[in-house]
């Protein structure tokens, strides 16, 4: 365990944003979709901290809003003790250099008309890092990095194959020497064999350059691999946070039980020991989420208090075990589940 | 369960597109048999031919594309031979599909209820009110709450959860023995996953469905499958039942499948992943598919193509490896490995 006084990279302290949905009618206000409602977590150097939930649950915005790629509602976003959100544009642009993104699609996020070097080495003009020659050989650099011949940098994405392209993407993310990566559904679009190969990049890479990770997917075991400590999101609130290991055998949300159980397993012999807890209904609607516990229209365990009063998530030290329910229930789950 | 009346047969099909690079196979000689209540998972990754195989089988191949051999038996009925008109009587009655995205396949002009009324329509002799009665029926079957309201409500007021139960309604309306869902559950979320594949079961169970379960997902096979087809670039690589397949995976592609696959329950450093990508169609490795990926080709390997092998009643690989005979593919790669490659 760390020490409790070390300073955070990044402390993301009642991060929110609300969209306005619609328009008013005459004076009335506009819906407001609450897309990330107040949430907190502090990430170290050097470790991966992963962010689960389903579609809607506001974790990719979460992305966005540390980046600024978005403007934050209200909250505060310190990374290495200064607010980014309060930096102006000039100082932002600085502070990029520090923190990276990994997309989700890497045939979206890859302009067809760039080849490789200059998507690669974009980055390293945008800051004015390199000149001339430094550049090509950085390029070549990052490529090697990466698993991807730099005899191949005259080429276009168009290409390469899907897990090729991602390696583009990481190295064009690495090129300024980022000391926070996001990866926001970074293997989700991509092939099982190939996922494989990235997450093993990812890994080795973070060794090698001391990154600290936050890796944000809704494939759980994909985020659990490469994760040490994770948050479940929920409607736009962080529902439970704990060390991938506590998460998964002593879950304390029944939203989590319900997500773990719902994983299919991996092992057909698993099937008969499997339990049964099928999480029953849809996602409420952001926009009108129900009152209390935004959870309790589909927990199993919900009373009159769920209905009424939303639990909050005690803000703990680091490495504690969080869960923002009335009834935390910490049994030890029977996890069959897998990919 | 030991019901062994067969549904479908497919028996050595291809399929092919016609491109300006020439002629690229999709589908190459494809063998398989689902039974009756059976549920039959086929794997693979993109490009590998399953949705194909199953396009094929649905009667849905249009130009440039085109079945160039091989024959599907559904029960008593060679379907490759049907006219258009002769397989329309079929589709939505005999055989029916759902997709991965119910919001493209479902029609967003029209309410859920003319959609399923559609098809009892076009195959069964109905009054208007049984229509609509038997709809409804159907819908409350999927397990939608409130069938009457959503018998009126268009696919976009419905979650995707919702849209799939409702395609689901729509394939099993007429009765149909043989359900083909290609990737069913992928675009949804995993909680939402779970209570469309506890439908799919219920279905099995009840109403000795036949289902053909396409996907990329592992997980999903292991949950659900009795059989499993492995296919790599067009072609079937192993055939066996489930807890067989994932017990001992015969095929080097299936074994590199299986360890590439996170599992929650197990804590591992470093993923073992297979290296290198899926060949493209129009430029196929030389011998057998997947050698340049393979660790542990031979110079066969690289000059011939393996035929299926049939190791026991139901195990089937294409592999060089058990040619004369079955070999336990852990002691192979572990004997290759100490030999020096």
């Amino acid at each position: 365990m760390r020490s409790l006084k070390e300073e955070p990279l990044l402390e993301v302290r009642g991060l929110t944003k609300h969209f306005d949905v619609g328009k008013g009618w005459f004076n009335r206000k506009p819906a407001q979709l609450k897309a990330v409602d107040g949430i907190s977590f502090k990430v170290h150097r050097g470790e991966t901290f992963g962010i689960v939930g389903e579609s809607g649950c506001g974790k990719s915005t979460t992305g966005s809003l540390i980046l600024r790629l978005m403007q934050a509602t209200a909250g505060e976003v310190l990374f290495e003790g200064e607010d980014l959100l309060k930096l102006n544009n000039h100082q932002m642009r600085e502070r990029r250099k520090d923190i990276q993104m990994i997309f989700q699609d890497p045939y979206a996020s890859l302009n067809p008309r760039m080849k490789v070097r200059d998507l690669i080495a974009e980055p390293l003009l945008t800051h004015h890092m390199l000149e001339g020659a430094q550049i090509d050989a950085r390029v070549a650099e990052l490529m090697d990095m990466v698993g991807l011949s730099p005899a191949y940098a005259k080429r276009y994405p168009h290409e390469f194959s899907g897990g090729q392209r991602q390696r583009i993407g990481i190295a064009r993310a690495l090129a300024l020497k980022p000391k926070l990566i996001i990866c926001d559904e970074a293997v989700s679009a991509l092939d099982v064999s190939i996922q494989a190969q990235i997450l093993n990049l990812l890994s080795s890479l973070q060794k090698e350059l001391k990154l600290t990770y936050i890796f944000i997917g809704h494939g759980l075991p994909a985020v659990k691999h490469i994760s040490d400590r994770i948050a479940v999101m929920y409607m736009g609130k962080i529902v439970e946070i704990a060390a991938k290991e506590q998460l998964f055998h002593q879950a304390m949300h029944p939203y989590t039980e319900g997500l773990l159980a719902s994983i299919p397993i991996s092992d057909p012999t698993q099937r008969s020991d499997r339990q049964e807890f099928i999480l029953e209904g849809d996602l409420p609607s952001p926009v009108n989420p129900p009152p209390g516990c935004t959870f309790h229209t589909r927990c199993p365990y919900a009373t009159d208090l769920c209905k009424s009063e939303a639990p909050t998530l005690q803000t703990g030290e680091y490495g504690g075990h969080l869960a923002a329910c009335h009834y935390p229930r910490q049994k030890d789950l029977k996890v069959a589940g897998s990919y | 369960m030991i019901n062994r009346q067969k549904v479908l047969e497919v028996r050595h099909l291809q399929t092919q597109f016609r491109t300006e690079h020439g002629i690229v196979r999709s589908v190459d000689d494809v063998s398989f048999r689902l039974d009756a209540g059976e549920i039959l998972g086929i794997v693979g990754e993109s490009g590998c031919g399953k949705s194909v195989t199953s396009f094929s089988i649905m009667g849905l191949i249009e130009a440039p594309g085109e079945i160039a051999g091989g024959e599907i038996w559904l029960e008593e009925q060679e379907l490759t031979k049907l006219s258009k008109r002769q397989l329309r009587k079929l589709q939505g009655k005999d055989m029916a599909m759902i997709f991965q995205e119910p919001l493209t396949s479902l029609n967003p002009l029209l309410t859920v209820g003319l959609q399923i009324s559609e098809v009892l329509t076009r195959h069964k002799r109905l009054s208007k009110r049984e229509v609509k009665e038997q709809s409804i029926a159907m819908l409350r079957q999927v397990g939608i709450p409130r069938p009457e309201q959503v018998y009126h409500a268009y696919p976009h007021e419905l979650s995707g959860g919702m849209r799939q139960r409702v395609m689901i309604a729509i394939a099993i309306s007429c009765g149909s023995k043989l359900l083909i869902a290609d990737e069913p559950t992928t675009a949804l979320d995993v909680t939402i996953q779970a209570q469309i594949l506890k439908l799919m079961k219920e279905l099995r169970d009840n109403l000795n469905t036949s289902i053909m379960l396409i996907t990329h997902d592992l997980g999903v096979v292991a949950e659900m499958a009795d059989r499993v087809i492995v296919m790599y670039a067009g072609q079937v690589v192993e055939e066996g039942d489930v807890y067989e397949i994932y017990r001992s995976p015969k095929h080097p592609y299936t074994k590199g499948l299986m360890n590439s696959t996170p599992k929650i329950e197990e804590v591992r450093r470093k993923l073992e992943s297979i290296p290198g990508t899926v060949p493209v169609l129009s430029n196929m490795p030389s011998g057998c598919r997947f050698h340049p990926r393979c660790p542990v080709a031979r110079d066969k390997c690289r000059a011939e193509a393996p035929q299926m092998k049939l190791l026991r009643p139901g195990v089937q690989v294409r592999c060089w490896l058990h040619q004369e005979g079955e070999v336990e593919l852990n002691e192979e790669f572990k004997r290759r490995a100490a030999a020096g490659g």
